[in-house]
């Protein structure tokens, strides 16, 4: 047997497989003589049928079962030979074999490539922090007092207002030959104007006779093709709903069980600084993570890929009773960044030598008990089993090198196209 | 007059007319009931173009076969064995 690789990609490799002839026809009898055993033609007792008969009558079948059969052994041995380690099954891309010939069989598999992180000290690392203001306070009690919001129904539809109404499609004749119903924001919706205002001082039960779209308008509603979106439909207005906003002030503090409209500003003030010095840490690890996957290109296997893709998927597609497959693309440059991170991470604590000692553990066993308040005993005491688990391990790992990697790189401005809003 | 194909009806391949065939050059065919010796030798020798030495035959009586309280009798039916000179071969029997 004779085997040969060759590199297709960084982690794509074909092997190329040449049997002997008599090697492949000695082991082709093999599976012969198993099929003569088991053959039953017409006319013969079982096991006496000749052997050129059963392959004048099975040949074909014959033949797919011993590239089958013997197709999987050859490849283990190929690879063994070649010492390379497949991360997927190996895919027979093409097999040629006649009685009397060699066979020749060329298989498609992937491998783990090889990581090489060189440009990672000093780099450049385009990012800006969030900084802390007053409208952050305003725009979180603002979304309170949404939240707060009373609906009412008012007697005579405003702008603004939640609108649910029937559209029915008129015919030649006007008469209504199908209806769908709607529920929009009168004035902020994707109809048109003369739509919106058509609707506006409108009672429930009242019917007007509209186009919904203009001429020009693409229309952005499935049921309402573009062909005849600027006829007139019977619109009947089913329900109003009115939002009515509490005013802030200090028993609207005291409602959502704060102490009064000071006492909230300042905890909110105090909780967003917390989120976002988490926030801008976080988004600063991505942006690391981000020049370092620039500065240290490599590829990694489709399957490799498609697996963590369908790993993160999965969970969410089960819930939500969705076709996983059409997920999956989606997810595709996500599950590559997080692969290339984790990649990326185990080669840098390789060359760092970064490695977990028992005051690291300490360490963040005090903060996150200072985080909740709690005695570090206590806390080592009730995680216990966590603190001793390998992912904590990792964790801390993942946190040296972050710490490792915000000490030696350069942080820079956003280039001016891609500024964060 | 009978076509050629009408006297021979078609081969008969088991164990035992394979072993015949190996074992003494004779190929076994069932065959019209009506037709002779001669019309098969010379059926044979045109068909598969060979020459043949001798022709043996036998009648085969059909079977009685019960449906319940019906009682029948299949077709009976005639067997040629065909023996052919050496070196010739017919290519339906090769298997």
């Amino acid at each position: 047997m004779k085997s040969e690789i060759t590199d297709i990609s960084q982690c794509i490799r074909e092997l190329k497989i040449i049997i002997e002839p008599q090697e492949a026809l000695d082991e082709y009898n093999k599976v012969l003589k198993t099929f003569k055993n088991y053959a039953a033609i017409h006319g013969f007792r079982k096991g006496k049928v000749p052997i050129s008969m059963i392959e004048k009558q099975f040949g074909e079948s014959i033949k797919n079962e011993f590239i089958n059969e013997k197709l999987n052994d050859y490849y283990k041995k190929a690879i063994d030979e070649q010492k390379v380690k497949p991360i997927n099954n190996g895919e027979a891309v093409n097999v040629e074999w006649e009685k009397g010939k060699e066979l020749i069989a060329t298989f498609k598999f992937e491998v783990m490539p090889e990581v090489k992180i060189t440009d990672y000290k000093n780099i450049n690392v385009p990012f800006e922090e969030i900084k802390f203001s007053g409208s952050m306070v305003d725009e979180t009690i603002k979304d309170f007092q949404n939240r707060m919001a009373n609906e009412i129904t008012p007697e005579l539809s405003e702008k603004n207002d939640i609108i649910s109404a029937e559209i029915g499609f008129l015919n030649d004749e006007g008469k209504v030959t199908k209806s769908i119903n709607r529920n929009f924001i009168l004035g902020e919706n994707s109809y048109s104007k003369a739509f919106n205002s058509n609707l506006t001082g409108k009672k429930i039960g009242d019917e007007i006779k509209t186009k919904l779209f203009l001429k020009n308008q693409q229309s952005e509603d499935k049921e309402i093709n573009n062909a005849i979106k600027d006829k007139e439909f019977l619109v009947k207005v089913n329900s109003i709903k009115r939002k009515i906003l509490p005013e802030i002030n200090d028993e609207f503090a005291k409602d959502i069980e704060y102490d009064s409209l000071k006492d909230l500003k300042e905890k909110v003030a105090e909780e967003l600084k917390l989120k976002l010095i988490k926030d801008n840490e976080q988004r600063f690890n991505e942006s690391v993570i981000t020049a370092l996957i620039e500065k240290n290109k490599f590829d990694l296997p489709p399957s490799l890929i498609k697996k963590q893709a369908e790993d993160m998927v999965k969970p969410y597609a089960e819930k939500n009773k969705i076709d996983i497959n059409k997920m999956i693309p989606v997810y595709m440059s996500i599950a590559e960044y997080k692969l290339k991170q984790y990649f990326i991470m185990e080669e840098l604590k390789k060359i760092e030598k970064i490695q977990v000692t028992d005051e690291d553990k300490e360490e963040i066993v005090e903060e996150l008990a200072g985080n909740l308040k709690m005695e570090v005993d206590k806390y080592k005491e009730m995680y216990k089993k966590q603190i001793e688990n390998e992912e904590f391990k990792y964790l801390l790992e993942e946190r040296k090198i972050m710490k490792f990697l915000k000490e030696n790189s350069k942080i820079v401005p956003y280039p001016k196209e891609k500024k964060e809003k | 007059m009978k076509y050629d194909q009408e006297i021979i009806i078609a081969p008969i391949i088991t164990e035992k007319t394979t072993s015949i065939k190996n074992t003494t050059n004779s190929y076994t065919f069932k065959v019209s009931v009506n037709a002779n010796k001669i019309e098969i030798q010379k059926a044979i020798e045109k068909i598969f173009n060979v020459n043949v030495l001798n022709v043996n035959t036998i009648r085969q009586q059909g079977k009685v076969k019960r449906m319940g309280r019906f009682t029948g009798k299949r077709a009976d039916w005639k067997k040629a064995i065909v023996k052919l000179k050496e070196g010739d071969s017919i290519s339906d029997f090769e298997s």
